[in-house]
């Protein structure tokens, strides 16, 4: 019965294929000083807001986060309060709250969040 | 089943946290201001991990220099800080009456501007756009030794 419902929850909504390696997310983020994390936000914006079937992350966030430090912060709030424990249910793991550590992490290194935001999404096209 | 109660008070609590945002902004680079008498802004460490990191700044740098300077009525320098540190200064006043003016009436204001995705991705590809140029100025206007001094590593 479980494995039904959650069969139903996966097959409602199209998830944007956005699988990249987290290595790959630090090396295009310093080589781009930066920029490929804007384009990376938008990506993963539509992503958690397409596992949520509603708007998580808005796009004006999303860009934002990319050059706005408060705006980064609560970006990786949505991100591991709202955002993560709907992709943990679809991957069939424990639905923690992320964002103590997503928004820690943030304020003193955005790309290592950003990895551990990409490895959590990539179990989703396993 | 999630009752509707419930969406409208993380709306509303969503709406003060956007407006304790917008105030932190303005209100940080007010007290750098009154702390900056011998001009040690332009001077000091970066505090962003990016620039503490690599030297390099990062799309977002120079922002709060921006709006320390814009308080202090140098246009010119403001801007030259980061092109979009006015806009910010507007967009979060603009940002806090219209949530405060949401709060109060119960109704939402400028979904289609704020929401919209079309003006998201202009702001995208400008902001883009800006930090490319700037970091070509950025390499021809420091040497080496210059860009790893900005860093921690100095």
């Amino acid at each position: 019965m479980e494995s039904s419902t959650q069969d139903q929850l996966n097959s409602q909504t199209p998830i944007p294929v956005f699988k990249v390696d987290p290595i790959m997310v630090l090396v295009f983020g310093l080589l781009s000083c930066g920029l490929y994390l804007i384009y990376w936000n938008i990506k993963v914006a539509e992503v958690f807001n397409a596992v949520a079937e509603k708007e998580v992350i808005s796009q004006p966030v999303a860009i934002f986060a990319g050059c706005c430090m408060p705006v980064n912060i609560y970006f990786y709030y949505l991100a591991g309060k709202e955002a993560l424990p709907k992709v943990y249910q679809r991957t069939g793991e424990l639905q923690k709250d992320q964002s103590t550590l997503l928004i820690v992490l943030g304020l003193f290194f955005p790309i290592a969040a950003a990895m551990i935001v990409q490895g959590d999404i990539n179990r989703l096209y396993n | 089943m999630i009752s509707t109660g419930y969406i409208t008070n993380t709306k509303s609590k969503r709406k003060v946290y956007g407006i304790i945002g917008a105030c932190i902004t303005l209100l940080v680079p007010y007290l750098l201001l009154l702390n900056n008498g011998n001009h040690h802004l332009e001077t000091d460490q970066s505090f962003c991990p990016f620039k503490m990191l690599t030297g390099f700044p990062c799309p977002g740098c120079g922002i709060t220099k921006s709006l320390v300077y814009f308080y202090e009525g140098d246009i010119y320098k403001s801007l030259s800080y980061h092109i979009l540190g006015p806009f910010v200064i507007a967009f979060a006043l603009l940002t806090i009456a219209v949530l405060t003016t949401e709060l109060i009436t119960k109704k939402e204001y400028f979904t289609k501007w704020f929401y919209s995705k079309k003006l998201a991705y202009t702001l995208a590809i400008f902001l883009a756009a800006y930090h490319f140029i700037r970091l070509i100025y950025f390499v021809y206007d420091n040497s080496w030794s210059s860009i790893v001094h900005q860093s921690i590593w100095k």
